[in-house]
């Protein structure tokens, strides 16, 4: 495993444990009624707001201990940023699952406001698209990774 | 009709003292993982990585790589 695909599980596992809880904190706001409220939008991204801090800390704090632990195992010295032409051609694959994905997120988004559903509603689901593509993008690089 | 571009690199590191894949991809700037997907026929690298390693062994670019219909 190199430094890039290390990193990779990194950011997985990182998606894997934030999207989760602002979902959750999503869902909540669906059951009790504030996505109808008047102030329904700006509760909604006062929460989401703290879902990109909370990613850029977690996969940062999560691709240092993938490095110790590693390094430990392998004893092999990677370095954390050490990139070559393999690594760069699957980071593309890997953006365009992503961005395809973002497009779908912002597409549903535009139907459901032109359905006459909620804005919070809107915005879910263009925070779902960046989620889920985020997530696919970096599943088919660690497949890229695996069986190329 | 089905294309592959296969390698003589692990013949190429025998002959060359037994050179190590680690050294190889020090020596052409890329990492071990890709050096062992190439040499497996798993990757092709672009014709400049191609060239590089060629270069590594001093040898032509069709000694190293070939390709395969």
């Amino acid at each position: 495993m190199n430094s890039e695909e290390r990193n990779v599980w990194a950011a997985l596992l990182s998606s894997l444990i934030v999207n989760p809880y602002f979902f959750y904190r999503i869902w909540i706001m669906f059951t009790d009624g504030t996505n109808i409220a008047t102030d329904g939008m700006q509760l909604w991204a006062r929460t989401i707001i703290w879902a990109l801090p909370a990613s850029i800390l977690s996969t940062i704090l999560l691709t240092i201990l993938a490095g110790i632990v590693m390094g430990m195992v392998t004893g092999e010295k990677a370095a954390l940023f050490r990139k070559d032409e393999r690594d760069r051609l699957y980071q593309l694959w890997g953006l365009g699952v992503t961005m395809a994905a973002t497009v779908a997120g912002f597409v549903s988004a535009i139907c459901c406001l032109a359905l006459g559903l909620s804005g919070v509603l809107a915005f879910t689901l263009v925070y779902l698209g960046c989620a889920i593509g985020d997530m696919a993008g970096n599943s088919l690089k660690l497949v890229l990774y695996r069986t190329r | 009709m089905a294309l592959r571009i296969t390698n003589q690199i692990r013949r190429l590191r025998f002959d060359a003292r037994e050179m190590t894949q680690a050294d190889l991809a020090a020596r052409v700037g890329v990492t071990r993982q890709t050096i062992m997907a190439i040499e497996a026929a798993k990757y092709s690298p672009s014709l400049e990585l191609a060239f590089l390693i060629a270069r590594a062994f001093d040898k032509p670019l069709d000694a190293v790589f070939q390709f395969e219909t």
